[in-house]
């Protein structure tokens, strides 16, 4: 049985995230989810866990729960090196760089990696990201607050639309099997490939409902693969 | 002098623009404000000013308490097409008043998009605030609940001498505007059950602890009555409150009024209507009366029962992280045979490219029921759909792709089943589109 441990859901149930691991346990019977509340100590500080998951946390709470990490990450740091497998979509990788500002107020964060992140509430990033991890393509909804820069260590090459900084072709970090990105939402289930390579990290090759996770992929790619396709969120998008 | 000049060609714009049935146009109402950015502020107002706003609900609402006041015999103007930002209220205002800015009608009831309270509400000087709810709306809109509120309470701490009428079973929305007047219209427990534990709750931790909240009931979504164990924050009073249901009617505070829907979310919209008729003066008796005369409007839902079949048609707002899982639980207390069609994409033929996250927001599972015999998906992103309710456990021999929203009615089985029509709300044409055609093929085949 692989375990997959979900931290803090209840700040983050939002943009369909939670389901990114619900959809991993759907997919194989050899999955085990444990949800962690932030009132819990996590189960992997005293247990062996196959694999992480962080998704979006609501802005206001992500100082809280970065409060609440700071006492773990000796026990993150080493899991990241034992290259136990951690994802974080949305916001949460603000909390594993140098520090996030807001405000001109700078708040240390974990300190795990070499970027930083700038938030301003007056400026919202809403669109499409189209781009590679290896030779595995992304597709993906950014919607968030942030910049983040300094990136040494790239998760995906973008394509079309921005990287994390708003600038650059570089989203997200990835260093051993840390997996991070701004992206979000139904990351995984709009991903397969990406799903099924996690999956195949953990040692598990088959994946139920990939047959129709990968129609509805191949058609959303389609359609970002054209000339009028449109990145940026709209009225209708 | 520039307001007055702007006023009068405004007006006659308007009068013209009437001759040619464009009354629904706000073009006119975003040139006031360009050329006069405080034009809305400098209208001259009517006695009774009320704002409406909200996540989900508005329209209704507005429709709703426009003509209550009008069957009060106020003279009472609204945006009933449904407008919501500056363009609009200056629209809607620009029928209040005379060329010479003369106040002409004794209510007006604007909706208000919940992100320009800050702008809208010390323009129009509301007497009272109506705040339906807050919660999740479409990625491309207003992000998650704390933004919003953020937004609506800088909004409302703008213009102080508004009442703010507050439903104290929203643990969100109860929490705006500290320092207003504020009224509170709550609710008993008035069912046996409690909502759905899905995934369509937004306030699952105390804002003061953290801690998880508890609840000793939910009406949906995280409205309800709730409570966290560790420091005891939990509802506001409130000084209506609805006590259960006789027969047709609800009770509130002892009152009966009568019941425009039996759907809870509509309930609730009701009651704050109530709330804020009491507010304004009115009897009870009188309020009862004037809720007999209104219905929802018929872009929301619809129903017919055409040669032995009954056919729903229910819209919720599109793209929308809780709307269709309120639709969803209301469908299921139905236990009746049903086909379902989805018809939830905002275009066609385009390609998939609709944000999708709403779709895991929503409780997809509550269809995985034997009472629904077959769901027949339409839109650009059929394919995700049917991955989602793949996901919900529903067997894909229920489900049937169908791109083209023209053609589902032909793949409606035409049996003892009920049909719900699923519609996004912009698009309820639709919906009564697959309504005529179900109907057409019934003529021919029953």
């Amino acid at each position: 049985m692989k375990t997959i441990e979900v931290l803090y859901s209840e700040f983050g149930n939002m943009y369909g995230e939670v389901y990114n691991a619900m959809f991993l346990e759907k997919s194989s019977d050899e999955i085990k989810l444990i949800y962690t509340k932030f009132n819990d100590v996590p189960y992997f500080m005293n247990n062996d866990v196959d694999m992480v998951y962080i998704s979006y946390i609501r802005d206001p709470k992500i100082y809280t729960v970065l409060e609440k990490l700071r006492t773990y990450k000796d026990r993150i740091k080493e899991l990241i090196e034992k290259d136990v497998i951690f994802l974080l979509t949305g916001n949460s990788l603000e909390m594993f760089g140098q520090y996030i500002e807001e405000d001109g107020v700078k708040t240390e964060a974990l300190g795990l990696f070499d970027y930083y992140v700038e938030k301003d509430f007056d400026v919202k990033y809403a669109s499409w990201v189209r781009g590679y991890f290896e030779d595995i393509e992304i597709i993906a909804h950014r919607n968030q607050f942030s910049k983040c820069f300094n990136i040494k260590q790239p998760f995906i090459r973008v394509e079309n639309g921005s990287g994390s900084d708003m600038e650059t072709n570089v989203e997200g970090i990835r260093y051993k099997n840390f997996y991070a990105t701004y992206l979000l939402g139904p990351f995984l289930i709009m991903n397969p490939l990406f799903a099924k390579y996690l999956l195949g990290l953990m040692g598990i090759e088959e994946m139920r409902f990939e047959k129709s996770a990968m129609e509805a992929y191949d058609k959303r790619m389609e359609y970002f693969h054209r000339k009028d396709a449109r990145f940026i969120m709209d009225f209708y998008g | 002098m520039l307001f007055h000049l702007v006023l009068f060609f405004a007006k006659i714009w308007a009068f013209f623009y009437d001759r040619l049935k464009k009354h629904e146009s706000d073009f006119i109402g975003l040139v006031c404000y360009k050329l006069c950015p405080d034009f809305l502020e400098r209208m001259a107002k009517p006695r009774i000013k009320i704002l409406i706003t909200g996540t989900n609900g508005k329209t209704s609402t507005t429709h709703l308490v426009a003509n209550m006041l009008r069957n009060a015999g106020l003279k009472t103007e609204y945006s009933y097409w449904g407008s919501n930002l500056m363009a609009g209220h200056i629209k809607t205002m620009l029928d209040c008043v005379t060329i010479t800015n003369k106040c002409k009608v004794d209510a007006c009831v604007l909706e208000c998009d919940e992100m320009m309270m800050a702008t809208s509400l010390p323009a129009f000087k509301a007497d009272y605030v109506l705040i339906t709810n807050i919660c999740r709306d479409s990625i491309r809109r207003n992000a998650y609940p704390d933004y919003i509120y953020g937004k609506m309470d800088r909004g409302v701490a703008k213009y102080l001498d508004t009442t703010l009428i507050l439903h104290a079973n929203d643990p969100i929305s109860s929490g705006l505007g500290k320092d207003n007047k504020k009224v509170f219209i709550g609710a008993e427990k008035i069912y046996d059950h409690s909502a759905y534990a899905g995934f369509s709750n937004e306030f699952r931790t105390c804002p003061v602890c953290n801690s998880e909240i508890e609840y000793d009931f939910r009406h949906y979504r995280h409205v309800g009555h709730f409570r966290c164990p560790e420091c005891g924050f939990t509802n506001h009073e409130a000084k209506y409150m609805w006590e259960g249901i006789e027969g047709d009617n609800l009770v509130l505070n002892g009152d009966k009024y009568h019941i425009i829907s039996d759907d809870i979310f509509n309930l609730y919209n009701e009651i704050m209507i109530i709330g804020l008729f009491r507010e304004l003066g009115f009897e009870p008796a009188k309020i009862d009366e004037l809720l007999k005369g209104v219905q929802i409007p018929k872009s929301r839902e619809g129903f017919d029962s055409y040669k032995g079949i009954d056919i729903y048609r229910k819209c919720g707002k599109g793209q929308n992280g809780t709307a269709p899982s309120i639709i969803f639980e209301s469908i299921m207390k139905n236990k009746n045979k049903k086909e379902l069609v989805l018809i939830m994409d905002a275009e066609i033929g385009r390609g998939a490219q609709a944000t999708m996250t709403w779709l895991y927001d929503n409780d997809f599972e509550l269809l995985n029921d034997d009472s629904v015999q077959k769901i027949i998906i339409t839109g650009d992103n059929t394919l995700d759909y049917k991955l989602r309710l793949l996901l919900a456990g529903i067997p894909e021999e229920k489900l049937v792709v169908c791109e083209d929203y023209k053609e589902a009615h032909r793949y409606l089985t035409l049996d003892d089943s009920d049909i719900y029509l699923i519609v996004d709300i912009d698009y309820s044409a639709w919906g009564i589109e697959v309504a005529e055609n179900t109907m057409k093929r019934l003529d021919k085949e029953k």
